[in-house]
């Protein structure tokens, strides 16, 4: 739970009076571009950094002031994974599960198991690629058998069954231990795939929180032949409905109109009309219309 | 808070540059010896200048140098690497995660200061065939070399020597253990092991400067490097108990409060990839 969370850098704002509920068992990703405040959230949540203004509570807990307790049952893996390089990844992740102490002896390995890391164990991290430190990264946020974790693009330098492997091993989390999931990442396509919600963030503000599944937008997109000439017959109705195209489809804004209409308007105007159905954008659309809109807009997040 | 101190000594003792002090320490101690049986002995030394009076006066600094080097190292570096940020994930409190590193640089310096003591006793024993009181590893040893007739070599033949010899270097280890703690501090405000070393070194050596100007002399007592005169005391027999205890207690004061500042730098500021 975040409430009116501000952070400041000096003069710079990285995160504007954020406000959000996580919920037991929701994957929740953090989209925005590059300097959004997306790490700063994730910071303040793992109680690296004090926001200068607002509440943080994270599983019943205030943050900082209740950090030992919280991150007892938080796993975190905050930007590049960074362990001991000189050391081996076992060696790594003993360390690290002595700090929590509930910590079974056995865990370490069956985390490295989790992230495909079996036989490279005691190899040191020093030559592990970038994908491999990512994967350890996961497995030392696994190791505490978390109620929370939050993951700072997870994805990144991560091969594509590596990536299939992470998407697998949160959606078990979320959905057999009830595990909240933050991620933040660049990947549009992976937060589509994963998520349950998004939240976008803009120059420290979070400008929607939205359904990552295709939500009932009120348009219809219609295949026909001819699509701008029956733009043309569309907008001649006397609804006059909002309309476009896009990608050789005619979408209409079917609000006020009802889709049979427009369909006998578009046949009776000669048009061939092959296929009708509703137009849910993907969160890639509506992510780069919500950030054109904002833009257009002066920031204004609303 | 076991499991965290070993897990410091375990970071600190696999990093090269704690472990390099050693070999460093018994090629200089080698040095002197070696000096030491060409030119025939203890007696026919003083006044000769040269690598045998040099070597125990930069032992003094060497180890104070490793002591800065390993505490800026366990702190800085791992802000520098990141691995900071791992650790502090996780449900160590900073406190915790700093008087961890605390402990394991005492305990390091501890090794130090008994791996030098060792050595130099060994050392004694091969050139003279007898325990004497010069050590050849600390200041007190120079002043041996250069002006015998004022610091006489004794033999060690009573308790009360012996014991001279584990205050002598119970002062010493006292002693870097506060530099220790300073550094953690530069290393704590700072957090880049090269800076921390060498703001905590200029502030040794600036401390060092103002101890030397006479007329400052009343700022002795604050002066953590003008605390190690109390090494010569000891070591020169005249042993002024009141002013070894305010050595020892200003030597105390400069870790705990160094501690308490770094504490504070680290639990208000944020940490930063």
């Amino acid at each position: 739970m975040i409430d009116s969370a501000t952070k400041r850098y000096g003069r710079l704002t990285a995160l504007l009076d954020f406000s959000a509920a996580l919920r037991p068992g929701e994957i929740v990703g953090v989209l925005g571009p590059n300097g959004a405040g997306k790490s700063t959230l994730m910071r303040l949540l793992c109680g690296l950094a004090t926001a200068t203004s607002g509440r943080i509570t994270v599983l019943g807990r205030p943050m900082p002031r209740g950090r030992c307790a919280v991150l007892a049952q938080v796993g975190a893996m905050i930007e590049a994974p960074a362990f001991y390089e000189h050391l081996t990844a076992r060696q790594n992740l003993r360390m690290l599960a002595g700090y929590y102490g509930h910590v079974h002896a056995e865990r370490p390995q069956q985390v490295m198991d989790l992230v495909e890391l079996t036989g490279r164990e005691d190899d040191r991290v020093g030559a592990y690629s970038v994908g491999m430190k990512r994967r350890l990264g996961l497995a030392a946020a696994l190791l505490p058998s978390p109620r929370f974790l939050i993951l700072d693009e997870p994805a990144s330098g991560l091969d594509p069954e590596a990536l299939v492997m992470v998407e697998a091993i949160l959606r078990r989390e979320a959905g057999e231990r009830g595990v909240c999931v933050l991620l933040s990442s660049h990947l549009l396509a992976e937060v589509a795939r994963i998520c349950d919600r998004a939240l976008i963030l803009r120059q420290g503000s979070l400008v929607a929180d939205v359904p990552v599944a295709p939500a009932d937008s009120g348009w219809v997109a219609i295949a026909v032949d001819r699509p701008d000439a029956a733009l043309a017959v569309v907008r001649s109705l006397r609804s006059a409905p909002e309309a476009k195209t896009e990608g050789g489809l005619l979408l209409v804004r079917v609000a006020d109109t009802d889709p049979a209409d427009l369909v006998s308007a578009l046949v009776a105007g000669g048009h061939r009309v092959s296929r009708v159905a509703p137009h849910a954008p993907s969160i890639e659309e509506r992510y780069f219309e919500l950030l054109a809109r904002c833009a257009s807009s002066g920031g204004d997040a609303s | 808070m076991i499991h965290a101190v070993g897990t410091e000594l375990r970071k600190l003792y696999s990093r090269w540059a704690t472990l390099s002090p050693y070999p460093l320490i018994a090629l200089t101690l080698g040095l002197v010896a070696w000096n030491v049986s060409k030119l025939g002995g203890p007696t026919g030394l003083a006044p000769e200048p040269g690598i045998v009076t040099v070597f125990p006066l930069l032992m003094w600094w060497l180890l104070g140098a490793f002591a800065i080097v390993a505490a800026a190292g366990s702190l800085g570096g791992e802000f520098e690497l990141g691995t900071a940020r791992t650790t502090l994930v996780t449900p160590v409190s900073r406190g915790r995660f700093l008087v961890a590193k605390f402990v394991a640089c005492v305990v390091h310096v501890l090794c130090l200061v008994v791996f030098t003591a060792g050595l130099s006793q060994l050392v004694r024993w091969a050139l003279f065939d007898d325990l004497r009181f010069g050590l050849l590893a600390g200041t007190e040893g120079a002043y041996d070399l250069l002006r015998p007739e004022q610091h006489p070599v004794e033999v060690l033949t009573g308790a009360a020597a012996w014991g001279r010899v584990g205050l002598c270097y119970g002062y010493a280890a006292f002693f870097l253990v506060a530099l220790a703690a300073l550094s953690l501090l530069v290393a704590a405000l700072m957090r880049h092991t090269v800076g921390a070393i060498s703001v905590t070194a200029a502030i040794a050596v600036l401390e060092w400067v103002v101890s030397s100007v006479e007329p400052l002399a009343h700022l002795r007592p604050f002066m953590l490097v003008d605390q190690a005169r109390g090494w010569l005391w000891v070591a020169s027999g005249i042993v002024p108990v009141e002013r070894i205890l305010a050595g020892l207690a200003s030597m105390a004061a400069y870790a705990v409060a160094c501690l308490l500042f770094a504490w504070v730098s680290l639990a208000r500021r944020d940490v930063h990839a």
